[in-house]
């Protein structure tokens, strides 16, 4: 966001009832500053842990006798952590982001949920998607609400871009469609002649065509995805094929959807929003084991991404934020494992990203049958990253403001 | 209602096509409808079939889809490989800590005889790994060829609607190969729901609550008396039968323990008394010793269970959601029938609703739907694993699920680059493009840098394409060890040449201009007639091509290879319409 775009939001526009659209798009798409660097727009980088995370056994209480004596045999003791206050440490494999929080870049907020906890994986992550307890029945995701307040319905194919396989709802909007591919160098139309996309321009609505009632929303949708995909898809080959990364990346699939984020910021696509997911973290069993694999497969990747960004100006305006639908119960279960939870941590990083610890460990004393209680709301969370990069309001977004934590630095 | 429940009747005792007087007033079974059967019981059909089935009438096309069929095929019996716990174990040499040696020990030894020691468990270590890896390698082709045959029998399409119910409960009661790691559990599992997909719904739920490949996959392998683990419990009320909400924390801790001691050992289901909590349980507010069988008693007992299948079965053949009248009607039906779904398939299938303008080619096809569709439409055996491997490719890879809930389906399997994909797959169906290049492998000869950004290429005449490379690691690696995809690379090289002849069918329908000649293919390839622009611009595309070709409008269907391979890239093209998406 540069200047101006500030100004905008700050000088009572939006207050006095204009919603932010093309107008401001337009301001922020306009050259400004001396330097020519200040159009790097802003990019919110979600990172889903899937299958919810262990969050004790990533932020650990590791000097907490209550967390020894739940875990007797997967608990980490002092050795296993990389300690950030000497109570709480990082699960020892998270040695680069442990680096960025001795710089002070990364930023954790504890406890975080939301009331009535739901332990079915797939209920939770609707909750967190939409920002509503009602789940997918409430209407689009809090991404889609995010661009629809920011831009109206001036769509773009490229601002919602999700790299990987299943698209999260969070991204889920009709006015403003998610992009996603799994592997760019595929996301291509081969072997086909003409500019148009197949079929794209097509109109279905004709009185006496032979098309059924049922069928012209789902064609008139699937034309808007073919133009997008035209549209899209030769950005996000060029800017991947233009792109020298800077730093090393591990060869995991994890590894190489970030890579292609930071192609895809480095390209100034317009790309607000990328969405990245790494699973199997439903560890039911074996949890030392397994998830020691996880969270350095989180380090590695997420590390050499965010050195990447430090050095592309491009990506001044960009923030990562990690999160999972749950934690997991405090006690271990029979199997070395641990089952399904509530509250968990947050990790926010990258250059908008302001470093330090954010709300209160939850206590492992005090447990709603046998589980973590949440201390801080994830609408606090997106509701204050939404603030901070997009100049958004919160209430807009999630029916209330759940509080405003200063995780974002200013420009 | 009453006309449908003779209508049943008529059609599942006796075989007398004649409608019953109550009928009348529903349209008749014309092309139309015939079309939207075939295409939602199975996996899409072409122009003859359709035509058959309304000579036929409704009746007898339904008793030849309800009816089972005798598969002339032997049954796969898949060897047990599973690499990890089970008999594959048995052929590697033993770990340290199973070979009986302390750590401790070796600090008794003297610095000579712990180096030797360190060897030859070195060596020992090393030859375990090569075995795991030559393990997971059979037990990766075997559960490969294995997909390989259902796939094949989807598109013959001897046992269509079977084969449709099966992929229903494979999203249903899902495992993954993933996690279950053994191909051979696997195998038996698809086999149980296969034999089962039209039988009674309460021998699925027993079945599947004995499944090795279950009771692995969702961790009941460590459910244990004093020592519970979740996670069966919640996703058979969650997923299999109640739904989200329809019960409480404590009832998944009960339930757990009603289940304990269920396990699988060496590929088998066996229960382990002494594992098994024979305590007190309340579940769902009933009260007793539980165990497992119990548990699926109680849950049918439960009116959620019903209404939560005849919901998604209603959903997984209609393609939209189904008012909550219907699904109260085919959940009584459902427990009045004592949990068979023939029936209830059969009352679907006459239902006027079933065929009402907002269902009718408003589904959108899976990336199995639309592959095995067009390969059905084309009349195109394609090559082994292509199938397997494009469906991947869009999302929907057999016997892996992305979750425990199985695919979401429906809007979600379109995005923008699984739309491009489809398309590419497509091209791949008809020959026009190479199977290692729609794969994601990048092209040596179509270099990114050296692609112009609108991405187009257009080969001016038909040729041989230049070689493409696996360069794609992931691709390189799977095509060094996987002989089915070493064989689709090499297919990709040459291009594959279908057995399809698109020139004789314009023929046969004596098309002379170019307008007929796309008529006659979008009726084969397509269950929704494109607008007329869309019309207009594949024309105008058929044109420019014949240009190029010099071919002459009249003499498409005479103009040999060139004139056949201009048609194919023209079934190309419609497959790749928005419309080819949706039946």
């Amino acid at each position: 966001m540069n200047r101006r775009d500030l100004l905008l939001f700050s000088s009572g526009l939006l207050g006095a009832g204009l919603l932010p659209g093309a107008h401001v798009r337009a301001a922020r798409r306009a050259p400004f500053g001396l330097d020519g660097k200040d159009d790097a727009s802003p990019c919110l980088v979600l990172v889903q842990l899937t299958g919810g995370n262990d969050g004790l056994d990533t932020v650990v209480p590791y000097g907490d006798d209550g967390y020894q004596r739940a875990r007797p045999s997967t608990a980490r003791t002092a050795a296993d952590v990389l300690d950030l206050d000497g109570h709480i440490g990082l699960a020892r494999p998270l040695v680069k982001l442990h680096a960025e929080w001795s710089e002070g870049r990364l930023g954790v907020v504890h406890g975080v949920g939301y009331p009535q906890p739901n332990r079915s994986h797939f209920k939770s992550f609707e909750i967190w998607h939409t920002g509503r307890a009602e789940g997918r029945s409430s209407g689009p995701g809090w991404v889609g609400r995010l661009a629809a307040h920011v831009h109206g319905e001036a769509a773009h194919p490229n601002r919602l871009v999700h790299v990987g396989g299943e698209v999260p709802y969070s991204l889920h909007s009709a006015q403003h469609p998610p992009v996603a591919f799994a592997n760019p160098r595929g996301y291509r139309l081969a072997g086909q002649k003409g500019e148009l996309a197949p079929g794209a321009m097509g109109e279905s609505e004709r009185p006496g065509d032979e098309v059924p009632t049922g069928a012209r929303s789902r064609l008139e949708r699937l034309r808007g995805v073919m133009r997008d995909a035209q549209a899209s898809s030769a950005e996000v080959r060029a800017a991947v094929a233009n792109h020298k990364s800077s730093v090393e990346y591990p060869t995991d699939e994890f590894a190489g959807a970030l890579a292609t984020a930071a192609a895809l910021i480095d390209a100034r696509l317009g790309a607000e929003v990328i969405s990245v997911e790494l699973g199997g973290f439903d560890t039911h069993t074996d949890l030392r084991r397994r998830h020691d694999v996880l969270m350095e497969r989180l380090d590695g990747a997420l590390g050499a991404f965010l050195a990447e960004l430090r050095g592309m100006s491009a990506a001044r305006n960009s923030l990562v934020v990690v999160y999972s639908e749950f934690g997991r119960r405090v006690a271990e279960n029979g199997a070395r494992g641990t089952d399904h939870g509530t509250a968990g941590p947050v990790f926010l990083a990258g250059p908008r990203a302001a470093g330090g610890s954010f709300g209160k460990h939850p206590s492992l004393t005090e447990l709603d049958e046998g589980d973590l209680i949440h201390t801080t709301d994830f609408r606090a969370v997106f509701g204050s990253v939404a603030a901070g990069l997009f100049g958004a309001q919160p209430e807009v977004l999630f029916e209330r403001n759940f509080g405003a934590l200063p995780l974002v630095t200013r420009v | 209602m009453i006309s449908i429940l003779i209508g049943l009747v008529a059609c599942v005792q006796a075989a007398v096509p004649t409608p019953p007087a109550g009928a009348s007033a529903e349209p008749p079974f014309d092309v139309r409808r015939a079309e939207h059967l075939l295409g939602r019981a199975g996996f899409g059909v072409n122009t003859a079939e359709v035509n058959a089935a309304a000579e036929r009438g409704l009746r007898h096309t339904l008793r030849l889809l309800l009816e089972p069929v005798a598969r002339a095929v032997v049954p796969f019996e898949p060897e047990n490989f599973a690499y990890s716990g089970t008999l594959g174990a048995q052929r590697l040499p033993p770990a340290e800590a199973e070979s009986g040696a302390e750590p401790g020990d070796q600090g008794e030894m003297g610095e000579a005889e712990e180096s030797d020691a360190d060897a030859a468990e070195e060596a020992r270590a090393a030859e375990r790994r090569k075995l795991q890896a030559q393990l997971r390698r059979d037990d990766a082709a075997q559960l490969a060829e294995y997909t390989a045959e259902w796939l094949a029998g989807m598109v013959r399409g001897d046992d269509p609607l079977r084969d449709r119910m099966t992929l229903f409960w494979h999203g249903h009661f899902t495992s993954s190969m993933q996690d279950v790691r053994s191909s051979h559990a696997m195998i038996r599992q698809h086999q149980l729901l296969r034999a089962g997909a039209l039988g009674s719904f309460r021998d699925l739920l027993t079945g599947i609550l004995r499944d090795p490949a279950m009771l692995v996959y969702l961790d009941n392998h460590r459910n244990r008396r004093g020592n519970p683990n979740e996670n069966l419990a919640r996703e058979l009320f969650e997923l299999f039968t109640l739904g989200e909400g329809h019960f409480t924390e404590d009832d998944v801790k009960e339930a757990a323990r009603a289940l304990t001691g269920r396990a699988a050992f060496r590929g088998e289901y066996v229960f382990t008394p002494r594992r098994h909590d024979n305590g007190q349980k309340t579940i769902l507010g009933k009260t007793g010793r539980f165990d497992g069988d119990d548990l699926v008693e109680i849950l049918l007992d439960h009116p959620r269970t019903a209404l939560t299948i005849a919901e998604e079965l209603l959903t997984w053949f209609e393609g939209v959601a189904p008012t909550p009248d219907r699904v109260a009607r085919y959940a009584a039906q459902l427990r009045a029938s004592d949990w068979q779904i023939t029936p209830l398939l059969a009352t679907l299938f006459e239902d006027p609703d079933f065929y009402r303008d907002d269902v009718r080619g408003a589904r959108v096809a899976g990336p199995l739907d639309f592959l095995v569709g067009a390969a059905r439409r084309l009349g195109v055996e394609p090559p082994d694993r292509a199938l397997d491997l494009g469906a991947r490719n869009l999302g929907e890879r057999l016997f892996f699920p992305p979750s425990v809930k199985g695919w979401d389906g429906g809007e979600t399997w379109i995005t923008t680059s699984s739309l491009l994909a489809r398309g590419n797959l497509a091209g791949m169906l008809t020959g026009s493009i190479g199977i290692a290049e729609l794969l994601g492998a990048d092209l040596e000869a179509d270099s990114m840098e050296a692609e112009s950004v609108d991405g187009n290429e257009a080969p001016r005449r038909p040729r041989a394409r230049r070689a493409p490379r696996l360069g794609n690691p992931e691709l390189r690696e799977l095509a060094g060890r996987d002989q089915g995809l070493r064989e689709l690379g090499r297919m990709g090289r040459s291009g594959w040449n279908p057995k399809l002849d698109l020139a004789q069918r314009l023929d046969a329908a004596k098309a002379t201009t170019d307008a007929a000649a796309i008529e006659v293919l979008m009726e084969d390839l397509l269950a929704i007639p494109p607008p007329a622009e869309t019309r207009a611009e594949l024309i105008g595309f058929l044109a420019e091509q014949r240009a190029e070709f010099s071919v002459p409008e009249d003499r498409l269907a005479s103009w040999g290879a060139d004139g056949e391979q201009l048609l194919r890239r023209m079934a190309h093209r419609i497959l790749s319409l928005p419309e080819a998406q949706l039946h």
